[in-house]
């Protein structure tokens, strides 16, 4: 871990609250190549891992991701590649079966997976954080690139209900590659 | 007197009012006026006893009806009626006694060099105060319970090897160096030649200790360079030790062990471990400093565990650090939020090399997610909070400057969320607990709770151990990113129009000023090296953990414990024939 940052210097005047100022839209190689609707209500953002670009919806426990792989140096080159992998893996360390599923108009094979973390701060042996995702997800080859659209709710307790898909659902249904 | 009137207030907030949006609160107690035993918060069946004995330092009496709390008076016989403040007082006392009993016992254990012992009834009073009563307990009486009870709800550690790591089995998938470059097992002179034995891992040891500095005694030096020659008997340390290596000037780097606050050693179930950091990087600084914590020196497979983080701080932040430096980009850098998930990666990739096992929760957690493992960091500790992407560095607003200020804005509205989620995440472990409560009353349980230790220790565990550091560490982004005063006023139920903190600071002209250099520097290939790192050990790591899992590495617990799936399943039972089972009163 590295140690935190002086911030003695820091101005202790107050500054207004940052309003709902927009930011400029910078294009992001997922909307670039793909159509996709934004769900309301959710907080929009982009990232990347590498080359490997992703666009997310948060809304309080639950993240819906579209992320774009299989791109020259992508953690994984094809689809078969990510589905034998740690990121499709549950906790019984085996690959998913899927099972197809309606949406919109059309079918998708859907996966779900779940695994669960005990995690503190980072280098810490104190007693740890539970943090237990449940997912929901897809793969959707485009040529030599593949999409992996996912819905993932992170909780730290036990859920007493199983994962709502609904959400995720809605964004296949409105998925389509350009 | 601070504590305790934050305490009061804590208390009443607690019995359900302002906390909870249900629309029935349970009736409570008010500052100023009689106390009412009916009424929230109620007293435990300890405190009640504790107030109406002699140790309370009174004489009270409860009334004849049971519903308040009076002084006793020869004259009157039931004399003045306790006000809230005045029972909590007595509540405060009764914590502190209980803390102050660990500590007795603690001391005396250290004396007697037994382990400290207590009865059912004290465990389950310790227990309580500490979930239920800690907002009045000071740091240090936490931390007492904390170090008495602390085997109830510390990470089960990974299977003991033994102390002398070269006698240490390798975890299955390990990659080792051949058997025949390994050291014979039982060399007694391996603690004055802590060099790897392959001749050109052994040249490369010799490169790096020329150019580092180590400080400390000459047994912690020892200590040091033997966790060095540990990294650099595996190929990503090898890898990593020629590429810090290369362009680095001698004397840039100090190693030395260092005393971390509040990290302890414990004894769990049977290998001695430590709670606290392992150690930082202190990459402003020059030399920069490398830090270790010194009950590294204590622990079983001290010298494996600290090489682990030796590659993280060594040659994860520093080596990354120093080529920063070089390139003008260690502003950036250490504003980058793939920064930590290298260093981490680093030591990882190392720990498994070498034969560490794979019990690492935060390691699962990136080699299942590293595309969000940033996020999951940016809520778990408040430093990480003020670390931003590649994309949210170049990102702006309409009118030209940087877009930090409001992406801080966001993540301090989603760490207040996160925060009122604890008395969610608290209500939700309740429930658990009361399902574990009406279990262990069954008369198959009943005889023989050991068997529901497993399902108690982990419960307990969340409720006296996660959810307060948790409710702390969300605090301290709060108020690192927003300043304090904000955190007090939206305590109090209000939103500040104004920001302080780090959303203050980038405000500021000077502040916009380190975001364009930010900015500028997103685009260094330097950063484009590091991502490259980051997913060729991804793949490194997938491979070394295949078919792997942590809990199969961790020391089984007894065969006769529930697990929590079990658990679950009983729980899904019971409540397809009584859904209310877990609710509350």
């Amino acid at each position: 871990m590295k140690a935190a940052p002086a911030l003695f210097g820091l101005l202790l005047l107050g500054t207004p609250v940052q309003s709902a100022q927009k930011t400029m839209n910078a294009s992001d190689p997922v909307s670039a190549a793909a159509r996709f609707q934004s769900p309301a209500g959710w907080q929009r953002d982009t990232g990347s891992f590498g080359v490997d670009h992703f666009v997310t919806f948060s809304k309080g426990s639950l993240r819906l991701r579209v992320q774009l792989l299989g791109e020259k140096g992508s953690r994984y080159a094809a689809p078969t590649a990510f589905l034998a992998g740690p990121e499709a893996k549950g906790k019984d360390g085996k690959p998913p079966a899927g099972s197809l599923i309606k949406a919109g108009k059309r079918t998708f094979r859907v996966y779900t997976r779940s695994s669960e973390a005990e995690i503190g701060p980072q280098g810490m042996g104190a007693p740890g954080m539970l943090r237990i995702v449940d997912e929901a997800f897809a793969v959707i080859p485009v040529g030599k690139r593949f999409f992996v659209l996912s819905l993932t709710r992170t909780l730290e307790v036990p859920p007493e209900s199983p994962l709502d898909q609904a959400p995720f659902l809605a964004l296949l249904s409105s998925f389509h590659p350009k | 007197m601070k504590r305790f009137a934050w305490a009061l207030l804590l208390v009443s907030l607690a019995s359900g009012a302002g906390r909870c949006e249900e629309a029935k609160k349970p009736p409570q107690n008010e500052p100023g006026k009689a106390f009412n035993t009916r009424l929230e918060p109620k007293l435990t069946k300890d405190e009640l006893a504790y107030i109406m004995s002699e140790a309370s330092g009174g004489v009270y009496r409860l009334s004849d009806d049971g519903g308040s709390i009076a002084n006793f008076t020869p004259d009157s016989e039931y004399g003045p009626v306790l006000k809230f403040e005045d029972v909590a007082t007595l509540i405060q006392a009764h914590a502190e006694k209980a803390a102050a009993l660990a500590r007795e016992r603690l001391a005396e254990a250290k004396r007697t060099g037994r382990p400290p012992v207590f009865s059912e009834a004290e465990k389950r009073l310790a227990q309580d105060v500490r979930r239920n009563r800690h907002m009045f307990l000071s740091a240090e009486e936490m931390a007492v319970l904390d170090e008495a009870f602390g085997y109830r709800y510390g990470r089960i550690p990974a299977a003991a090897p033994s102390a002398d790591f070269d006698r240490a089995p390798g975890a299955p998938g390990a990659t080792l160096p051949p058997a025949a470059v390994r050291a014979a097992p039982g060399r007694a002179e391996r603690a004055s030649d802590p060099a790897p034995s392959d001749p050109e891992a052994r040249k490369l040891y010799e490169k790096v200790v020329e150019n580092v500095s180590f400080s400390g005694t000459p047994e912690e030096q020892a200590a040091l360079k033997a966790m060095l020659g540990k990294v650099l008997e595996t190929d990503s340390g090898r890898r990593f030790a020629a590429d810090f290596l290369n362009g680095s000037n001698p004397g840039e780097a100090l190693i030395e062990f260092e005393d971390i606050p509040k990290s302890k050693v414990i004894d769990w179930n049977g290998k001695k471990i430590f709670t606290g950091s392992g150690g930082h990087a202190h990459t402003s600084d020059t030399p920069i400093r490398i830090h270790l914590n010194r009950n590294y020196l204590a622990i079983d497979d001290g010298t494996r565990d600290g090489a682990s983080t030796l590659a993280h701080e060594f040659l994860g932040h520093s080596r990354q650090a120093l080529k920063a430096r070089r390139a003008g980009v260690d502003g950036a850098l250490h504003l980058w939020d793939q920064d930590e998930p290298n260093a981490g990666a680093v030591g990882w990739t190392a720990g498994m090399e070498m034969g560490l096992p794979a019990t690492e929760g935060w390691m699962w957690t990136w080699i299942g997610d590293p595309a969000g493992y940033p996020a999951a960091l940016k809520t778990n500790q408040a430093y990480y909070a003020g670390t931003f992407s590649l994309d949210e560095m170049r990102r702006r607003r309409t009118d030209g400057t940087s877009a930090v200020p409001g992406i801080l804005e966001t993540r301090l509205q989603n760490a207040w969320k996160e925060l009122q989620q604890q008395d969610e995440n608290e209500r939700s472990w309740k429930r658990w607990e009361r399902a574990y409560s009406f279990f262990s009353s069954q008369p198959e349980y009943k005889g023989n709770p050991e068997r529901l230790e497993g399902i108690r220790r982990r419960i307990d565990g969340q409720l006296t151990g996660y959810i307060p550091s948790r409710r702390g560490n969300l605090e301290g982004i709060v108020s690192y990113l927003g300043g304090q005063a904000t955190l007090d006023a939206l305590r109090g139920g209000k939103d500040p129009d104004t920001r302080g903190g780090l959303i203050a600071h980038y405000s500021s002209a000077q502040g916009q000023k380190t975001l364009e250099a930010t900015a500028t520097a997103a685009d260094s290939p330097l950063f484009r090296t590091i991502e490259a790192e980051n997913t060729w050990m991804h793949g490194r790591l997938t491979k070394l953990t295949a078919g792997r899992d942590p809990s199969s590495e961790a020391p089984k617990p007894p065969a006769e414990w529930v697990t929590w799936e079990e658990f679950a399943q009983m729980v899904r039972k019971q409540k397809a024939k009584d859904p209310k089972f877990m609710d509350g009163p």
